[in-house]
């Protein structure tokens, strides 16, 4: 879906789109970036990297009023933003540090990922669209997701044994968007009912009442 | 005055974040100024209330001495409303930056 915005900066009007998927994946590292930066000047430095990567880089971002800076920053976040709610992008994101990262990996991870189950090249790749990409992506990580659980289903892992040596079933872990947490809050916790639907003052049962009464 | 560039509004932010109430929907700048005033002189932190307004109109110590106080507080508060303050508070909480 195309989307489109107005930003003025330095007087000059520049017309933004909303990134593909190789370019929002470099926006979102930078965002990444950004909330790790160290101090003031680090902070500066990936929003105009940010600006440079999604409007222009002939821009001289540091001679700007800093509201023209924060404004365009803002509608370029905006207008990337991914239209429907995927569950996967609600990861609580807790990655490990893995030796193998490197800065701009996204890009290769997710085009691996697409292009393994599709075949397609990775310029078109590069071009998806950005909620054609994660909806894409998510129902690849189900299927593998299912596969891992079908395979773990028939193996001798899944079965725990007990003292008596009663076999029980375990579960594989899913990642923590595939889970149901209403289902498993009611399994666990039971129903609870709120203080404000609980019965006020003494309770007179049916059968406390004198039988002649 | 010319406004502060990002890393100047960051500066500016460093100085008086901590002297910046709540954003309140219905606050108008002069309000949200008023406040900050206020808190400033709460905080008997008569530097940072300086260094603010050295940082907005690139006035040196000797050249704020020498103004009547009217003066200097008029600089404070149109320095402030020019460089939009309120937005500033909004956009380093966007950004997730604390002042230092």
């Amino acid at each position: 879906m195309h989307k489109s915005s107005i930003v003025t900066l330095g007087g000059r009007e520049y017309e933004i789109t909303n990134a593909k998927l190789r370019k929002w994946l470099q926006l979102e590292d930078l965002r990444e970036e950004l909330r790790k930066a160290a101090d003031r000047e680090d902070r500066t430095n990936k929003i105009y990297s940010y600006l440079s990567v999604a409007i222009s880089d002939d821009i001289d971002y540091s001679t700007l009023p800093w509201f023209e800076v924060a404004q365009a920053y803002t509608e370029v976040l905006l207008i990337n933003l991914p239209r429907l709610e995927f569950p996967m992008l609600k990861s609580a994101g807790n990655y490990e540090k893995v030796p193998w990262n490197y800065d701009g990996r996204s890009w290769y991870s997710w085009s691996h990922i697409i292009a393994d189950s599709y075949g397609w090249t990775l310029d078109y790749i590069a071009e998806l669209d950005v909620d054609d990409a994660i909806g894409l992506i998510q129902e690849i990580n189900i299927d593998k997701q299912l596969d891992r659980e079908w395979e773990w289903m028939l193996s001798d892992k899944s079965v725990v044994y007990d003292k008596q040596g009663k076999g029980k079933f375990k579960e594989y872990e899913r990642p923590d968007w595939m889970v149901d947490k209403d289902v498993v809050d009611r399994t666990h916790k039971g129903t609870y009912i709120k203080k404000s639907l609980l019965p006020i003052g003494n309770v007179v049962r049916w059968s406390d009442e004198p039988a002649d009464a | 005055m010319n406004p502060l560039t990002l890393d100047k509004a960051f500066q500016l932010y460093d100085i008086i974040g901590k002297y910046l109430p709540e954003i309140n929907e219905e606050d108008d700048a002069l309000e949200f100024i008023g406040t900050i005033l206020d808190n400033l002189d709460e905080s008997n932190q008569r530097q940072n209330y300086v260094d603010a307004i050295m940082l907005m109109f690139e006035v040196t110590l000797e050249e704020l001495q020498k103004m009547p106080s009217e003066e200097r507080i008029n600089l404070f508060i149109s320095g402030l409303s020019e460089n939009k303050i309120i937005e500033l508070k909004s956009f380093c909480n966007l950004v997730g930056y604390s002042y230092g």
